[in-house]
């Protein structure tokens, strides 16, 4: 069954124990999710208490299933009405509340007249280890309030680790501080050039119950849950398919630095056997041929089929890791082809109920 | 109405409560005589219905059978007060916060069936004056389904299930034996391949009612190829075969009933 705890954000330390009277998380891989809570004042609690362990930004509402963190969001806005003698709160996940609101600029800080320009440098490197030097980056601070409890599969993530741990690769940047770049804007950034990595934070507890994100960076899909939808007793259920060809294209075009013949542009087709339908994808001030033609390749590879949704829910006990694979099985159905279709989990929100409405996708389509 | 039913939490058959149609009068729970519904008989069915646009009727849709609701309204009477509240607290008990699921089984018209259930609402009201309380049970079950006899196959390579009920019955088989990679179970044109290994003393199970291949306890995704589900019709045979290694299959089923 679903239980709830707050933590504090910088340290993952428990703090109490929270019973909800409302609830809505989710949690979604390469993107941000945000919910929406309310629970009475308990009668334990004081004045003091109540404010103290809802501060937004400093406080963590973890949502467990049997006890395992499932979802970690940071509250964000809390509310009170008289009517209903409730507190409410607004919350979101890491990626949402945190990454969107820390800077590039790292240990030192930035505060502008320097006698060098300073920046987050990566030089020759995998674009799957950038991800960890992007979020360190907006971890360590000039003061201790940057701290937050990520880890990377091999420790906690510094400076240090992410540096050792980072693979040779193609990909070169310099992120200057006078650029003021968000760490989750630069993420995305490498993220939408072809062979970006996936990135999900995945709550989790360490031996002692204290809050961790751990962060997943590149191929997610180590999980695997199946579905046989010929069952009687079939776990997943309320599943909806949509084709949409609304934003496909095969031609893609890249736009960069320059202007009227000077621009640059850099292209991108399939072999023609549907209609040609065309997109272009301006990249700002973009100079690097290689670089523009990354992303018009990814971008093809991206839009080149039509995006296919899946939907459907499925019980909480069932517990798909984000990014992982589901299996749906069908036989002789109307639209789906007999056998094994794979698909990978984007995304997932629950309420106080233990059905789970899933986002799924075609392994290969948009994310 | 001659009939006894028992209902007990499952896991905890000693907490077993027994109601009777036809007395004793003086000791235990007594169904009225028009106290217990929902049990025999079908129950009513749910179906979407799309109307045809500018046509009469509708499109064709076949119907599914809702779940089946029973209750049970009698007397309890005991000897003394005191055996009274013993009585009192075991009836309770299904109601309680740590009863998930019950037990219940209906002897009667010569036969005996059961289904698994879940308590919607379990009332004691005692007299006051005399050793004697109204009671009322209300029961839910997911389905419409009953079930007889569950037998289960020798361990071979073929295993032939025989259902004595009125409708589909699910197959459960065990798989036991060796191979490495995994094994095929068929019947009828139908195939269920996994690739999981199969090892000796570690038996394999495939519900064929959710799909699941459960190993330790455990269920397996990702490592079946193909996975065709097949039942045992009421009234009929159906005969399972496994290739693969040193493997065999053992098929369960329960007489199923609608």
């Amino acid at each position: 069954m679903w239980s709830f705890m707050l933590h504090d954000l910088i340290t993952g330390a428990p703090i109490c124990p929270l019973e909800l009277d409302s609830n809505q998380m989710g949690r979604r891989i390469n993107d941000t999710d945000t919910g929406r809570s309310s629970f009475t004042i308990p009668s334990r609690m004081s004045r003091a208490q109540l404010l103290s362990t809802t501060q937004p930004r400093s406080r963590v509402l973890v949502k467990r299933w049997n006890g395992v963190p499932r979802y970690a969001h940071v509250i964000k806005t809390r509310t009170w009405d008289e009517r209903t003698q409730s507190v409410g709160l607004v919350h979101e996940d890491l990626r949402g509340a945190i990454t969107t609101r820390r800077t590039t600029f790292g240990s030192n800080g930035y505060s502008g007249n320097l006698d060098i320009n300073n920046g987050l440098v990566i030089t020759d490197t995998a674009l799957v280890s950038v991800p960890a030097l992007l979020f360190w980056a907006g971890s360590e601070g000039p003061t201790p309030n940057y701290d937050l409890p990520v880890y990377l599969p091999e420790g906690k993530l510094t400076n240090a680790l992410a540096h050792s741990l980072a693979l040779p690769g193609t990909y070169t940047k310099t992120w200057w501080d006078y650029d003021g770049k968000i760490v989750d804007t630069a993420m995305r950034e490498v993220q939408d050039l072809d062979g970006g990595p996936d990135v999900f934070y995945e709550p989790r507890y360490d031996a002692n119950g204290w809050l961790q994100w751990l962060m997943r960076i590149g191929d997610l899909s180590g999980a695997t849950a199946d579905f046989n939808m010929t069952a009687a007793k079939r776990k997943f259920f309320d599943g909806t398919w949509e084709e949409n060809d609304g934003n496909a294209a095969n031609v893609l075009y890249a736009f960069g630095n320059g202007s009227e013949r000077g621009k640059k542009v850099k292209t991108a087709q399939t072999s023609p056997t549907l209609p040609a339908a065309e997109r272009i994808v301006p990249y700002g001030d973009e100079e690097s041929d290689s670089i523009l033609q990354s992303h018009a390749n990814a971008d093809l590879a991206v839009w080149k089929n039509p995006t296919v949704q899946w939907n459907g829910s499925t019980f909480a006990e069932v517990g798909i890791r984000a990014g992982g694979t589901v299996r749906l099985y069908h036989k002789d159905h109307p639209v789906h082809a007999d056998g094994w279709t794979s698909l990978v989990l984007l995304g997932d929100s629950s309420d106080l109920t233990n059905q789970i409405p899933l986002s799924l996708q075609t392994i290969g389509a948009p994310g | 109405m001659s009939f006894i039913a028992t209902v007990y939490p499952v896991g905890r058959p000693a907490a077993m409560l027994t109601m009777r149609g036809d007395g004793p009068w003086d000791d235990g729970l007594v169904v009225d005589a028009d106290g217990f519904k929902g049990w025999n008989g079908g129950v009513s069915s749910h179906r979407d219905v799309t109307m045809r646009q500018n046509r009469r009727g509708a499109h064709p849709v076949r119907s599914y059978g809702d779940p089946r609701e029973v209750r049970a309204n009698g007397f309890a009477n005991a000897a003394t007060h005191e055996d009274l509240g013993s009585l009192e607290e075991r009836f309770s008990l299904l109601g309680g916060d740590d009863v998930t699921t019950v037990m219940f089984r209906v002897e009667e018209m010569g036969r005996t069936r059961w289904a698994i259930g879940y308590v919607d609402q379990a009332v004691f009201v005692p007299d006051g004056t005399i050793p004697s309380a109204q009671f009322s049970l209300q029961l839910w079950f997911e389905n419409a389904l009953k079930f007889g006899e569950v037998r289960t196959t020798a361990a071979a390579t073929s295993a032939t299930s025989v259902n004595y009920g009125n409708t589909t019955a699910s197959l459960v088989h065990t798989i036991t034996g060796a191979n490495a990679g995994g094994y095929t179970l068929t019947s009828g044109g139908k195939t269920f391949t996994t690739t999981q290994p199969l090892v000796a003393g570690i038996p394999h199970t495939v519900d064929m009612e959710t799909g699941d291949l459960i190993v330790a306890g455990v269920t397996i995704s990702g490592k079946t190829t193909t996975a065709d589900l097949w039942g045992v019709p009421g009234g009929g045979t159906v005969t399972t075969t496994i290739t693969g290694g040193t493997a065999k299959v053992a098929s369960t089923v329960k007489d199923t009933y609608s």
